[in-house]
């Protein structure tokens, strides 16, 4: 019985596609642009957090020492300082050799080795969490003994407002793309309704039950939901794969390569295809809404 | 001002039953209170002493599911074929493959229309097409069937056909009640008629005296 059921639902379904097959195909497309920008904007915004998480592991605070500070008392201070994770103690003359070194240029090591180096000694201490690490800054620099504190402030502030802003407009964009594919799905499922308005009246006074009725509508919502995230799913697998590679191999800074974990992306393929199928079947539900009072 | 008012009928198991009147007297809307498809504004309707304004959409279903309905436009599918039509009132209630391949050759058999499982509905003429639409009403094996105007659409003779049908169905022990305003042959079966007259009960004549006032 529930193959028959399930056998005549389909057929029911893929007729009704056939026979609207334009705004069917409409329906599609625009589910498929709606997932592929919201697709893309979750691409971005998993990519920002892995930017801004290998960013906070490598944010470091630098405290330059004044000449005459003491390395114990500046140490003791920053062992008890919370929030901080680790710190090494750079000497001027290390400092030096990682400038030279970072430069390729070795001359300048004995250019201004001894008393004409420049530099002070220094504390490189890392955050427990990249957010606090203004906050750290600002409290190291009142230790005595320090002359300033240095950290990549700039870049960090505009990576973690960027994430902020990612995330808004991903979720604006992705409602409004939403809704409009919720919009073309009824007026598809109206109009494959309109097309068996008989039939489904028929079916009313033979005793069908509502969700006996209501099925083959679901399904072709959900057909056409899941088809549509398909092509998305494919299409941004295809362009993200391809752009992760190749942005990969570029190197283009440090502290940031492209997602490509399975285990992160699979949740999002997957989770956009059910995304897709419940807009789908959501949007025939509420073309049914009014439909099948008798 | 309503449809019907001050309507008190009692229809036994088993009987045939012919609704008369002018169009528009509320024969229609006696029938749809019968099916449920509308509730009165006041006043109940009881099947086998339950109140069917009352029933759960569980039971609503399952009462229904017993009533066979026959219309006057035929309402058959376009796109299926004759037997499809009939298979389809079980379709919808989840009947098995089995019994459905057992009890549709039945009913098509019984309006006399086996030879043509595999026609399409606007192959036949209006009686024909009349038949198939009581085959589906019968082929579950209803308690009661309804039918509004079920000659409305067919030449008199093809009526009186359709009329012999439901008599026959009707002697099978299944509940009848045919809205008609086709008096000749109402007088003809000698079987109860209840008239209304602008939307009231005008007269309920029994069996014996089986005609219908004009």
């Amino acid at each position: 019985m529930l193959l028959n059921l399930l056998r005549y639902n389909f057929r029911q379904c893929f007729i009704s596609l056939s026979r609207n097959i334009g705004l069917a195909l409409a329906s599609m497309g625009i589910i498929a642009i709606s997932l592929i920008i919201l697709g893309a904007f979750i691409l971005v915004a998993v990519n920002m957090e892995q930017m801004a998480s290998g960013l906070e592991s490598s944010v470091e605070v630098a405290v330059f020492l004044e000449d005459d500070a003491e390395e114990e008392a500046v140490e003791e201070e920053l062992r008890h300082l919370e929030g901080v994770e680790s710190y090494t103690f750079v000497s001027r003359h290390e400092g030096l050799e990682d400038i030279s070194r970072e430069l390729g240029d070795e001359d300048l090591l004995s250019e201004v080795e001894g008393e004409h180096n420049p530099l002070p000694d220094a504390f490189r201490v890392s955050a427990l969490d990249a957010e606090i690490v203004p906050e750290l800054a600002a409290q190291i620099e009142n230790f005595t003994g320090v002359e300033k504190t240095d950290y990549g402030g700039e870049l960090l502030n505009w990576m973690l407002r960027f994430g902020q802003w990612v995330n808004i407009i991903s979720v604006g964009v992705a409602l409004i793309l939403i809704a409009a594919a919720v919009f073309l799905i009824v007026t598809t499922i109206r109009l494959s309704l309109l097309s068996r308005q008989e039939e489904v009246g028929i079916m009313k006074y033979l005793g069908a039950s509502n969700w006996f009725i209501r099925f083959p509508f679901l399904l072709e919502g959900m057909i056409i939901g899941l088809v549509g995230t398909l092509v998305s799913v494919i299409i941004l697998v295809l362009v993200y794969y391809n752009l992760a590679s190749y942005l990969h191999d570029l190197e283009l800074v440090f502290f940031w390569r492209p997602v490509t974990e399975p285990a992160i992306l699979m949740p999002i393929w997957v989770g956009l295809l059910v995304l897709g199928t419940l807009i789908g079947g959501m949007g025939s539900l509420f073309s049914l809404r009014k439909f099948l009072k008798v | 001002m309503p449809a019907l008012s001050d309507i008190n009928l009692n229809i036994e198991s088993g009987e045939l039953v012919f609704l008369v009147g002018l169009s528009g007297v509320g024969k229609t809307t006696l029938i749809k209170l019968i099916f449920r498809e509308i509730s009165p504004t006041s006043g109940s309707v009881f099947f086998r002493g339950r109140n069917i304004s009352r029933f759960k959409p569980r039971e609503l279903l399952g009462y229904r599911r017993n009533i066979g309905m026959v219309f006057q436009d035929f309402r058959l599918i376009k796109s299926k074929t004759i037997y499809e039509n009939v298979a389809f009132a079980l379709e919808v209630i989840g009947e098995s493959r089995r019994e459905i391949d057992k009890k549709v050759p039945a009913a098509l058999d019984m309006v006399d229309l086996s030879h043509k499982l595999d026609v399409f509905p606007n192959q036949l003429s209006g009686g024909e097409q009349q038949r198939v639409g009581i085959a589906r009403a019968i082929v579950k094996n209803p308690q009661l069937i309804l039918a509004d105007e079920p000659t409305g659409n067919v030449d008199p003779r093809t009526a009186r056909e359709i009329m012999n049908l439901f008599d026959k169905i009707n002697q099978g022990g299944t509940t009848v009640i045919i809205a008609t305003h086709a008096w000749e042959l109402v007088n003809e079966m000698k079987k109860r008629v209840i008239s209304l007259e602008d939307g009231f009960l005008k007269k309920d004549n029994k069996q014996e005296e089986g005609y219908c006032v004009t």
